[in-house]
Parts: structure tokens; C-alpha cells; sequence
């Protein structure tokens, strides 16, 4: 039996997120996985992880701490050595830190995926969905995957994503209303308004309240609400006094989650509990919604969501602009199992409501989970771009095409996109240009006499082209992902001398053409009904 | 601490002589390296 080692050293919601990839793994592909953590995130949800992996291994710091250096590197040594007794096959590392690059480095297998270093102590990124997520994910605004189809696809496991089971009997609602981050959390009083809005719909409904020991003067507010005094009995407050592994056993079989962004969400759609989210300030929709078919997310309908973690807001528009009825009517909708969709909605709440949300339903677009604008209300240039990013990457990633319609957008759009037809076709020309150079030293290999000096004018036209390429991205931020998937790529680039480096880097040059290209074709299509009728500006000669 | 940190700072200078002297870091010398991130995650 192979052994596989996972790294996951970042917090509660990415251990259930990497759970969520790695369901079944072990009977499909007869491996047996050890999910390495770090023991504080890790051992709160040791009981359920074993119920996806055979094992666990926390990394504990202070285990390892000593007064002395010499002591503390002891104690590490023998965690890797206890580490390295298994003999692993494979070590993917999920994380993409500083930390877990030096851990997967130490750890000693054949194969490696994911960051790494290299004896000179450079970062090493292996795998082409790793260097997806290390030029993406990692500060890009354009990510178009969902978590876990990035971590299925770094591992390398297949199948259908799970489906919300919208038609169990349950009265049970689960409410995480708290995030560890302000920005994230929506306002006490709205929640209010929503478990309000709920009992006094569904009298049968029981709801769980759950957070964290330090929520309790959050969820004492809650409560102390008169609108809610009629309902206390049916309130069960589950805020520091129960443990994961409890909130675990009992959140399987609840008809209903709702709140933030949170490990809570994930918890739940690891049980196809139908979760509706509340997406506020940084968090990704694209990116990090529960996976789970049919699972809701409401975001506001503004430009600047969402918004970077680090970015100050004091104003929180995010937050403002969605309702509580919106929310509520959404809640109300699955529990009553009643199909939501963009009629209902518009019979059902008022347009002012409806014009400062987008409500998102993750749909199996055939490469994984995309979120599906159910008013199409998303017309801004973010969330379209996404959506062409995702056609483009999903064909180069995993040879699929995704069931997407190619976006509709409205003739405000179409000007940015002409903009970003100027860049692509910028960019088209440079990686023609590289493609010219890296053949020139591929042809001096197979002469007689080798040209230096040719080679030399080569690799330091390549080197102006990569500076140029970074001069295009940050003229038109929308061309990064290209650009910086690539320059990671090439920096991983496999080979033992300058012939077989640039043999290997003609073929991404060729790819990284073929993709610009792609885009240019795809952004082209959606702007055509206005170049049609009027011109736009800023239009690129065909590619 | 602060004589940890002394200790971290002298060892994390000598992997960089070793690396300006074109020298290749081993497992120990990626022990030290995986140590200070993880002592450098604590304080963040």
C-alpha cells in the first residue's frame, strides 16, 4: 500500500477543505494518507478527520520548545525522523507558506507536490495546479476555482462534487452568525432580524446558535433582542460550552446552515447540509463557498467587493447592502425546500432589494463548482473575467471545457474589455517575440558550430521580454494570471543544460501564446454585439 | 529569548555564507530554516 503525506498547516476551515478533497481517497486508490497540521487547528478536528485519513500528525511548537537552539533543533529532528519512519511515496503539500515549503523539503519522499525547496534554498513548486495556486491564489484578483477543485486537482482525485440534499426532514437550523474578522461578519442586528424572520415563519424550526468561546457577547446581544423573547425555548445557544466534534455530530443531519464565511460552512457541506453563506470584505465567492452543489452564497452587487484582507473599511458598504430579507427569504426558501431561482426571487422580494445583491448558486459545471449568478446582476469586470479565466484554465489544466455560457455583459463592460484586448494582444506579440529567441538557442544545438555570442543575444532578449511582461501586467492588471502563471512556470522549468531549459521553455512560450490567444478570442465574443454597432476603442488587430 | 534569538540569528548568518559560498544547505541547515518560520508564524 503507497503512503501518502498531506500538509495542511493553515487553519480549521482549510483542514476541512482539504478533508473534503481527500474524501475516499484511500478506498479508491488503496493508499493510506497521514494529514500532517499544526496541533493547534489540527487536534480539535482530529476525531473527524480520521474519518477521512488513516492518520494524523500534529506539528506542536511547544513540543519542540527548548531554551536553547541546539535542544529545539533536537526535538525537530526527531519529528522528522518519527515523520520519515513511515516512508512515504508522496508528499502533496497543501499550504503554500514559508513553513510548510522547509516541512515538505524535510520530509522524505520520491515524489513531491505542491512548494518545496531546493539545496539552494530556493522555492520549488511542483505541479502545474501548484503553480496555479502559487501565481493565482496567492494575490491575484482573478482566481476562478473553487478550494477543494484545486486541492482535488493537486491531488489528483476525480468524481462528481458532492450534492446539497435539499429533501431531508429535519427542523434543525444551524446559524453561525460570528467570523474571526470583522470585516466578515455581518451585523448583529441584521442576524436578528433573521432568526426573527425564521421562527416566526417555520414555528417548528429549532435553531443552533454556534461560535466560539469569546462570541459570547456577540450572541448575549442576540438574545437579549425582545423580538426574539417569544422564541428563546426554541433557541439552543451553542457559543464555547461544545466542542467541534459535538457541533460535528450534531450539524449532519440539520436541514438548514446559515452565517459567514467560516469553518462552520465547510463543516456542514462536508454533510450535504444545505448552506446559504453571507460573503462579506475579503472573502472569495469563486474561491472558498462551501463545496457543495446548490450551496447559496449572498454577496453585495459592488465594485469594491471583495475587497483585499488587508484593506481598512470603516463604512462597510458590503455589509449594508444586503437585507435581512433577502437573506431571510433565501433561508426561508430552502427549509420550505422551495425552488429558488431568478422569477422567484423577483416575485418574491422587492427590485431594490434585489439590485444591491449578487446571489450565487454553486453549479457542477463539468471541471468542478462555479458560482452561477442566479439574477445576473454581476456585471462588473472582475466577476465576468473570472468567468472567461475559468473557460481558458480549466482547457489547460484539465483538458475540460466547463458547461458556462459565455457572459453577457453590458456596453460599459465592453469598453473595459476592449482595454483588455490591447493587453492581451500586447502580450500575444511578446510571448511571439520569446517564442522567436528560445527557438534561436534550440536551433544552435544541432549546429557544428555552436554560436556563444548568438546565444548570449538570445537570453538577454529573453530577459527584456520578461521585463516587458511584467511592464504589461501592471499596466493591465487583468493579463496577471497569464503572466504570472507562466513566469512560475518557467522558473520550474526542468532541465540540464541551456538546450534542454529552452527546448522545455519554447513549448510554454508556445502555450503561454496559445492561451493569451484563447482569451483574446473569448473577450472578443463578448464585446462583438458592440463592436457591431458602435466602435471600440482600443481594439487589437486580430490575433 | 533573547539568547534563542541570538543563537537563530548566528545560524541563520552561517546558512547565508554557506549559500553566497555556492555551498549546497542540508537537512539540518532546512531544520534550522523550518524552526525559525515555525517560531516566526508564533509571533505573527
Amino acid at each position: 500500500m503507497k503512503k501518502i503525506a498531506v500538509v495542511q498547516l493553515n487553519r480549521l476551515g482549510d483542514i476541512i477543505q482539504t478533508l473534503n478533497s481527500l474524501q475516499g481517497i484511500e478506498e479508491k486508490h488503496d493508499v493510506e494518507v497521514t494529514l500532517i497540521g499544526r496541533k493547534s487547528f489540527l487536534a480539535p478536528l482530529e476525531t473527524i478527520a480520521k474519518q477521512f485519513v488513516s492518520k494524523v500528525s500534529f506539528v506542536d511548537l511547544e513540543n519542540l520548545a527548548e531554551n536553547d537552539l541546539g535542544s529545539m533543533l533536537s526535538n525537530v529532528n526527531d519529528y522528522i525522523a518519527s515523520l520519515n519512519e513511515v516512508k512515504f511515496d508522496l508528499v502533496i503539500n497543501l499550504t503554500f507558506d514559508k513553513t510548510s515549503s522547509y516541512l515538505t523539503k524535510l520530509i522524505n519522499a520520491p515524489h513531491k507536490v505542491g512548494i518545496t525547496r531546493n539545496t539552494q534554498n530556493q522555492v520549488v513548486v511542483n505541479g502545474q495546479w501548484s503553480q496555479y495556486v502559487y501565481s493565482n491564489i496567492m494575490g491575484s484578483d482573478y482566481s476562478c476555482f473553487n478550494l477543494v477543485d484545486i486541492f482535488k486537482n493537486i491531488i489528483g482525485m476525480e468524481g462528481d462534487p458532492p450534492t446539497a440534499d435539499f429533501n431531508r426532514e429535519s427542523n434543525k437550523i444551524f446559524i453561525h452568525p460570528f467570523a474571526s474578522d470583522e470585516k466578515k461578519q455581518w451585523q448583529t442586528s441584521k442576524w436578528v432580524e433573521v432568526i426573527y424572520s425564521l421562527k416566526k415563519k417555520h414555528k417548528d424550526a429549532i435553531i443552533y446558535i454556534v461560535g466560539s468561546k469569546q462570541d459570547t457577547p456577540k450572541v448575549e446581544l442576540i438574545l437579549s433582542s425582545p423580538i426574539l423573547s417569544a422564541y428563546k425555548d426554541d433557541i439552543q445557544v451553542w457559543v464555547g460550552n461544545k466542542s467541534i466534534v459535538e457541533l460535528n455530530t450534531e450539524i449532519q443531519d440539520a436541514k438548514l446552515f446559515i452565517g459567514n464565511d467560516s469553518m462552520v460552512s465547510h463543516l456542514a457541506a462536508l454533510y450535504r447540509v444545505p448552506t446559504l453563506v453571507v460573503s462579506l470584505g475579503p472573502v472569495r465567492p469563486f474561491e472558498t463557498t462551501p463545496y457543495l452543489e446548490g450551496a447559496l452564497s449572498v454577496a453585495a452587487n459592488i465594485d469594491c467587493f471583495p475587497c483585499a484582507i488587508d484593506k481598512k473599511c470603516d463604512l462597510l458598504p458590503c455589509h449594508n447592502k444586503i437585507s435581512h430579507e433577502a437573506v431571510s427569504h433565501l433561508a426561508s426558501s430552502i427549509y420550505e425546500n422551495n425552488t429558488i431561482d431568478a422569477n422567484s426571487l423577483e416575485s418574491k422580494l422587492p427590485q431594490t432589494l434585489l439590485n444591491t445583491v449578487t446571489i450565487n448558486r454553486l453549479n457542477n459545471t463539468n471541471d468542478g463548482l462555479l458560482p452561477e449568478d442566479l439574477l445576473a446582476s454581476a456585471t462588473n469586470f472582475d466577476d465576468t473575467i473570472r468567468r472567461i479565466y475559468r473557460i481558458v484554465w480549466s482547457f489547460y489544466l484539465q483538458g475540460k471545457e466547463p458547461k458556462l455560457q459565455t457572459p453577457y455583459i453590458n456596453a460599459n463592460l465592453a469598453q473595459s474589455f476592449a482595454n483588455t484586448l490591447s493587453g492581451l494582444n500586447h502580450l500575444y506579440e511578446l510571448y511571439n517575440f520569446a517564442i522567436k529567441f528560445a527557438n534561436r538557442i534550440v536551433e544552435e544545438e544541432g549546429s557544428t558550430n555552436i554560436d556563444v555570442k548568438s546565444i548570449q543575444e538570445s537570453v538577454h532578449k529573453l530577459n527584456e521580454i520578461d521585463q516587458l511582461l511584467m511592464k504589461t501586467k501592471n499596466t493591465f492588471a487583468e493579463v496577471s494570471p497569464i503572466v504570472d502563471y507562466f513566469h512560475v512556470a518557467k522558473s520550474n522549468i526542468d532541465g540540464n543544460n541551456i538546450f534542454e531549459i529552452s527546448r522545455n521553455t519554447l513549448v510554454l512560450f508556445y502555450e503561454a501564446a496559445n492561451i493569451t490567444a484563447a482569451m483574446f478570442d473569448l473577450c472578443s465574443k463578448i464585446i462583438s454585439p458592440y463592436t457591431q454597432e458602435t466602435e471600440v476603442k482600443g481594439t487589437a488587430h486580430d490575433i | 529569548m533573547s539568547k534563542l534569538s541570538d543563537e537563530i540569528q548566528l545560524a541563520i548568518e552561517e546558512l547565508n555564507t554557506k549559500l553566497a559560498e555556492g555551498k549546497e544547505l542540508n537537512d539540518n541547515d532546512m531544520g534550522v530554516l523550518f524552526l525559525t518560520s515555525l517560531l516566526e508564524d508564533q509571533t505573527e
